[in-house]
């Protein structure tokens, strides 16, 4: 088993970041492929050349007619299967590594931002995370709090081809065990090559125990098919429910994933330009009101309280469960000061920007608790 | 062989390397080393022993496995692999050499940044630099090498499955027969495929160091 140690410590790093019936299937190869491989099997085939043995004396006879029974030994066959299932693993580890460093990356930039901004002060800042942080962590997947590695986006893809391409070699494997001898070891194989002067009977060392272990490793073999099918339903039926849920969300008006793209300019369409101070003196007699009436004031609160509410409701529901935002929308004010006739989506729209956004101290939706 | 002491000594290195000079390092432990250890070693276990001659004289069979086989397959691969690795170790000691240099100016009172010294990443730049492409161009000149020889010796890749010995003391032409050929030549296919990719490894991880050095100089003139 000390030899398979230089795959086990790589398999070890991909069991940490794998979904549950990923860490069984990886279970089962340790296990039952790796560990019966390494003690038994090898023990097992030790002696099948020298106890091969042929009804000849002709020399090279033995050799030619191990060979042509046995073009690879069915040992050598298994390595090279538990190495080719294991490679698709190792592929989607490296682009989970590759996240974790574009994340750290990412936050020694959002540092150093941070740091530029405090320097420089105003609202910069909000422009550029926003843009960043928004689009790096919606496509990363990276939980702080656990420091595991979420499987969305495009790791979640790479994952799901990897499960693809494992299947794919292990149905190819266990064909090829087929293919070349079929499921049972005979006891006696019939040779007739040259310099064998005639047909030959061959007799195979150890026919029923081979047997026992060959049946063994199909059985683990399509174990494994069974597994990796059932994490493909698993994760397609994860995915097939995120896209309902993203679908849901794009109501009517903007969605959320398209205002994440918006470009700046677009966003500052968005939002109407504050009213002016005279627009916003009410008063006949020209005395000076202040610009938040008692009214409007309490329309931005009731407006604020039913965000809240449905913000709440929403994450109870565990929607989006990874990216957390805490965040108030005030709603547009019309330039008139009337008050906004509220459509009766408008709620589910998450990340409109209220034109009081530049003074406002609250939080905001592009602000990511990670 | 004791293939751990390598593992532990490129361990190190792969913390310095970049991208593609990890996937580099996974191949050559996983389709290569570990192959060689765990499947190519079992397959060649009883190539003398069962090196089959069509003849009677003592010696012969010795002497007609010795003409034929001058270096076994797995020894080659064995000093390919060692080969291959060692230019990693120039890195390594150039690397080991930057900190102990570091670490003696911080001692002698030098102002030196605690972070980056305790930070273990180190930047391939300036004579780093150097260091790691000429690493990488010797690690492609000793595959291309060992491919060469591969061929020269055995002429080919494949393993015949019967060799004619005229060497003394055999009396005449003698047939020999070669344990498991087809076995020995779908192994031998396979790690020279390994190679091939490890050679395109390389070649790549090359032409990105020196396109990225160049788009650096190309930046800083202008």
């Amino acid at each position: 088993m000390g030899e398979w140690s230089f795959l086990g410590d790589f398999l070890e790093k991909v069991h940490k970041h794998s979904t549950v019936v990923g860490k069984v299937w990886l279970t089962v190869l340790f296990i039952f492929r790796m560990l019966v491989l390494g003690t038994a099997a090898e023990s097992s085939w030790g002696d099948e050349q020298s106890d091969f043995m042929c009804d000849t004396q002709q020399p090279g006879c033995e050799n030619v007619c191990y060979d042509k029974a046995f073009p690879i030994s069915h040992v050598r066959f298994w390595v090279l299967q538990i190495i080719f299932v294991s490679t698709p693993s190792l592929v989607y580890m490296g682009h989970a590594m590759h996240t974790v460093r574009m994340e750290e990356k990412r936050k020694m930039k959002e540092a150093e931002l941070e740091a530029q901004e405090k320097k420089n002060g105003g609202d910069t800042y909000y422009q550029q995370k926003c843009s960043m942080a928004e689009k790096e962590a919606k496509l990363s997947g990276w939980d702080e709090a656990g420091g595991q590695i979420i499987l969305r986006g495009s790791l979640l893809n790479t994952y799901v081809y990897s499960i693809l391409i494992r299947t794919a070699m292990e149905v190819a494997f266990i064909v090829g065990q087929y293919v070349l001898y079929g499921i049972f070891l005979e006891t006696l194989y019939i040779c007739q090559r040259a310099p064998c002067p005639h047909p030959v009977n061959c007799y195979v060392s150890r026919p029923t125990e081979k047997n026992v272990f060959i049946v063994f490793m199909l059985a683990v073999a399509v174990l494994s098919l069974f597994l990796s099918l059932a994490e493909l339903y698993h994760l397609g039926w994860k995915k097939a429910k995120e896209r309902c849920s993203r679908s849901y969300k794009a109501s009517p008006s903007t969605a959320p994933g398209r205002l994440e793209s918006a470009p700046q300019a677009d966003r500052a369409q968005m939002y109407t330009p504050p009213p002016d101070f005279n627009q916003c003196l009410s008063s006949p007699n020209g005395k000076f009101i202040s610009p938040f009436s008692n009214k409007m004031a309490s329309q931005q609160n009731t407006a604020n309280f039913v965000t809240e509410r449905v913000h709440s409701q929403e994450d109870a529901a565990g929607e989006g469960p990874f990216i957390k935002s805490s965040y108030v929308e005030s709603p547009e004010v019309a330039s008139e000061c009337a008050a906004p006739a509220f459509p009766e989506n408008y709620f589910n729209e998450k990340r409109r920007f209220s034109k009081a956004s530049r003074a406002s101290s609250k939080a905001r939706s592009d602000d990511l608790s990670v | 062989m004791d293939w751990g002491t390598l593992q532990a000594v490129l361990g190190g290195v792969n913390k310095h390397s970049t991208s593609i000079g990890k996937i580099w390092l996974t191949v050559l432990f996983i389709f290569r080393i570990m192959i060689l250890v765990v499947a190519a070693e079992r397959v060649w276990g009883d190539e003398q022993q069962d090196f089959v001659c069509n003849t009677l004289q003592p010696g012969c069979r010795n002497v007609c496995y010795d003409h034929f086989f001058p270096i076994s397959h797995i020894r080659l691969w064995a000093l390919q692999l060692i080969f291959v690795s060692t230019p990693a170790l120039l890195v390594a000691m150039h690397v080991a050499y930057t900190r102990h240099e570091k670490k003696r100016r911080f001692r002698n009172g030098e102002k030196i940044d605690i972070e980056e010294l305790k930070n273990e990443k180190i930047h391939i730049r300036g004579p780093l630099w150097w260091t790691y492409t000429s690493s990488i161009f010797f690690r492609i000149v000793f595959e291309a090498i060992f491919m060469y020889v591969f061929y020269y010796m055995y002429d080919g890749y494949q393993m015949p499955r019967l060799v004619k010995c005229e060497a003394w003391p055999c009396p005449n032409t003698v047939d020999c027969f070669v344990s498991r050929p087809t076995e020995k030549t779908t192994f031998t296919i396979f790690m020279l495929a390994v190679s091939g990719i490890c050679m395109m490894l390389n070649l790549a991880e090359l032409c990105y160091l020196v396109i990225k050095i160049c788009m650096k100089e190309s930046r800083k003139t202008t």
